[in-house]
């Protein structure tokens, strides 16, 4: 019985399972060699290059509510956005743009506060959370101990214990049904 | 006296109900005096009907045009189409804490309908616990925040209601977020109920659970909806933009997700009970605390908070319910007992305690990235904007790990695996996510994309491999043909394999997500009458601009023919509305054309000219998975949820065949 519940799972027995699997990883890799297209066949100048949208998209709009001035419509984005344009075109590099901004608007024009000064803790914490949970959980694990005293079971018994998995959950439901 | 007068009476009234019905239905259970129970019961039916006549009578306010109403004047005018009357009606602050009171009371009368004659020892004290949120809400109703105020005299029109808000999504969207917050209401009170009792038996996980899951469901639904209506109405072709207001929804979500898996942990094998009794009332604490962010404007600025009318009252409930909760936690924490500890590391529980901690790594990151605008602002004085770039590289990682343990989690069993059935159970999987995870590094170049797209390979495949292993198993005891037997499967273990179905639902909803966020392509041109523009497949002719005025708003758009991979697929509409009362505010009509593949988003970043118009156009791969893996989420839901018919004669038999 052993042999039968585990056979399924042999990589060599070609399963038609197996192939169609297979076959979706193979679609899913077609799908995206066909949306990475490059795109430049027509003479239409881009008021924005790639490049200069993903600056425009770590700068906030200081009016608007969670849009950057790459989304926003308001006149001081597109504003921002221009002067964003010119500063580019001026062979400005990324970090100096930025700085323009800041200088002028305040930290509040970048979207991913600076990893410094008192900024520093919002990125400090969540990992230091993480951290101290990840730790909280492996002590509470040890401390069960009781790995020790029920050594991991033979096969026999682990199908045993998923025999007795399955009835605890009807009986489960039908106590729910009742 | 005004018609409106009743709408407030109703309010008074209920108020005094609520105290009346919380107090009587705690001292019918401590005399044992059973007709203040009955009277308690109806109470709770009572004020659902003076709630429900409240809400009727600020409606009936907008049908009829009162622009006597303060509410009806800032939130509708004579223009408005009827059927956005219901986004008016929670399109502002009294409205919607109305809209949550109703909801909650509605809610409460259902809670003690269905359960009459169940929990008897539980019940008063839910009731009792939902009383007291809802006499809350009242109070701030009645004293802060009056949806009937009169004006000294009648307007002749309203001031409309905003030109965001006048779409489909908005009719629906916030009711279902609000009524998800309103929700984490009642399996709160249950566990309140229980701290307050020390029942905390089977009876009660399943109340619960079944409760969690609803108002887990009902959120995930209103976000899905968010989702939607970002994508097709605020023009930056996205759906999710880690803005404050989203944030707050997604807190209690997150931590939702969380409890309905450890609370499986309690039913089965009655362990982490403080755990998952903390997440509740975190769950219940959090949609408090997003009910009154959007509606105090605490997150814009610290300011706007002090001056905020409510501000104070949210604050001081927030923090009586946060004491409150956990000093009867603390108070019962002796008496809660869990069952034997954890036998091994490698278990079911051990997983699903590894899911909690990635969930509430989560939420924190969310929740500090939310608040440390305030944080800041009243250390340093700075304003900072904490905006998607943070989100994305503190949650992508949490998420991309999350996504693997959803792989792990199924094939895990209860107690205890062993390492080498595990690695057994998963070489398939693994072999399958390994290959196209190099398949698609090779294809696509980007590390992360093929990280995630060979983890998603990796999860689907033991997600199939699981509905295999029971199929065969299944076959072999009944000997049942396969689509029979898949449906009984289902049908006979609707928690565990709708569950999966959940499952799969979110992972087409990462499937799009990767895709647009990986490969989204953009391109922001200026076009003259005649000239064709190319993006990804598809190439854009714009042939003329068109104007029309309507008695409420002026319309600019422009036309464009579009051409897919060399056929003519017809014509795409941008447009942009002016509407009379909001100058300021020209509403972005966006024209979108959907495939499986991909979506062509166009909306105007300029005003058009006679000749010529700035399109921003974007290719936005894959979007149409999320919705596909929300349909699919959602059919999880309804087949994990589906009430049980069978007796337990039948499925002790059925146990006993197997």
């Amino acid at each position: 019985m052993h042999t039968q519940m585990t056979q399924y799972i042999k990589w060599d027995r070609n399963t038609p399972f197996l192939s169609t699997l297979v076959g979706l990883s193979v679609m899913i890799s077609l799908f995206l060699t066909t949306i990475s297209f490059p795109s430049t066949i027509y003479a239409v100048d881009d008021v924005l290059t790639s490049e200069q949208r993903a600056i425009a998209l770590k700068i906030q709009c200081p009016v608007c509510s969670g849009e950057s001035i790459a989304e926003s419509q308001a006149d001081v984005a597109r504003n921002m956005l221009a002067k964003l344009i010119e500063l580019s075109n001026a062979n400005k590099t990324e970090q100096e743009i930025l700085d323009y901004f800041v200088d002028r608007y305040g930290l509040i024009v970048l979207r991913s506060p600076p990893k410094a000064g008192f900024t520093m803790g919002l990125w400090l914490f969540p990992p230091g959370v993480l951290i101290i949970g990840l730790s909280m959980l492996i002590y509470f694990l040890r401390s069960q101990k009781l790995a020790d005293k029920y050594p991991v079971p033979s096969k026999e018994l682990q199908e045993d214990i998923q025999y007795q998995d399955l009835i605890e959950e009807q009986v489960r439901q039908a106590k729910d049904d009742t | 006296m005004a018609y409106s007068d009743i709408g407030y009476v109703s309010l008074v009234v209920a108020l005094v109900m609520s105290i009346y019905t919380g107090i009587a239905s705690i001292t019918a259970v401590r005399f044992y005096y059973a007709p203040l129970l009955l009277s308690a019961r109806n109470g709770v039916w009572i004020i659902s009907c003076l709630m429900l006549i409240a809400s009727g009578t600020l409606i009936y306010g907008f049908m009829t045009h009162d622009f006597g109403l303060r509410y009806v004047v800032l939130h509708s005018s004579v223009d408005m189409p009827w059927y956005y009357i219901s986004s008016a009606l929670w399109g502002g602050q009294e409205g919607s804490l109305l809209y949550w009171a109703t909801t909650l009371s509605v809610l409460a009368g259902v809670a003690t309908l269905r359960n009459r004659n169940r929990y008897g020892q539980l019940m008063p004290y839910v009731i009792a616990t939902i009383m007291i949120v809802i006499a809350f809400f009242l109070t701030v109703l009645i004293f802060a925040t009056n949806p009937f105020e009169r004006l000294p005299f009648s307007m002749p029109d309203g001031r409309g209601l905003n030109p965001l808000l006048r779409d489909p999504g908005m009719v629906i969207h916030p009711p279902m977020l609000l009524l998800g917050y309103v929700s984490w209401t009642i399996p709160f009170a249950f566990v309140i109920a229980a701290l307050i009792t020390g029942r905390l038996g089977t009876e009660w996980v399943r109340a619960i659970r079944r409760w969690t899951l609803l108002a887990w469901s009902i959120q995930s639904i209103g976000l899905l909806l968010g989702a939607w209506w970002a994508y097709h109405v605020l023009g930056w072709g996205g759906y999710w933009g880690w803005d404050p207001v989203e944030n707050v929804a997604f807190l209690p979500w997150i931590t939702g997700t969380a409890s309905l898996h450890s609370v499986m942990v309690v039913e089965r094998r009655g362990k982490l009970k403080v755990w998952t009794i903390s997440l509740v009332i975190l769950s219940f604490l959090l949609a408090i605390f997003g009910t009154f962010v959007v509606r105090s404007g605490i997150l814009s600025s610290v300011h706007s908070f002090a001056e905020s009318d409510i501000g104070h009252l949210f604050l001081t409930f927030f923090s009586l319910a946060l004491v409150g909760s956990l000093a009867l936690l603390l108070f019962r924490l002796p008496q809660i007992k869990d069952e034997e500890g954890f036998e091994s590391p490698i278990s079911r529980e051990s997983g699903f305690l590894f899911n909690n901690l990635l969930l509430i790594g989560i939420g924190f990151a969310t929740f500090w990235g939310t608040i440390y605008p305030i944080i800041t602002e009243a250390f340093t004085g700075d304003k900072i904007t904490v905006g998607p770039p943070f989100f994305q590289q503190v949650n992508g990682p949490l998420f991309f790990v999350l996504l693997l343990l959803m792989g792990v989690g199924p094939l895990l069993a209860w107690r205890q695996t062993s390492m080498r059935a595990l690695v057994k159970s998963m070489s398939l999987p693994l072999v399958l996510g390994f290959s196209a995870l190099i398949m698609s590094q090779l294809i696509t170049q980007k590390p992360f994309v093929a990280l995630s797209i060979g983890a998603l390979v990796f999860v689907t495949a033991t997600i199939l491999l699981e509905y295999k292993r029971g199929l065969i198993i299944r076959k072999r005891n009944t000997g049942e043909i396969y689509p029979l037997a898949l449906t009984r499967l289902v049908s006979r273990n609707k928690q565990r394999y709708g569950g999966y179905i959940v499952h799969i639902g979110i992972i087409l909803i990462a499937i799009g997500i990767i895709g647009s966020t990986a490969f989204q392509t953009n391109r922001e041109v200026n076009m003259k009458k005649g000239e064709s523009v190319a993006i990804g497949r598809y190439v854009l002719t714009y042939e003329e601009s068109f104007s029309r005025i309507d008695p409420e708003k002026e319309i600019l758009g422009s036309i464009l023919t579009i051409n897919r991979g060399g056929k003519n697929i017809g014509t795409m509409v941008p447009s942009t509305e002016f509407y009379n009362k909001f100058q300021g505010q020209p509403s972005s009509k966006i024209a979108i054309s959907t495939t499986l593949l991909d979506d062509l988003y166009i909306f105007q970043a300029s005003r058009p000219t006679d000749n010529d118009v700035t399109l921003s156009i974007f290719v936005n791969p894959l979007v149409m998975w999320i919705w596909i893996g929300g349909t699919v989420l959602i059919l999880g839901i309804l087949i994990a949820a589906w009430p049980e018919k069978r007796t337990m004669w039948t499925s002790l038999t059925q146990t006993a065949k197997i």
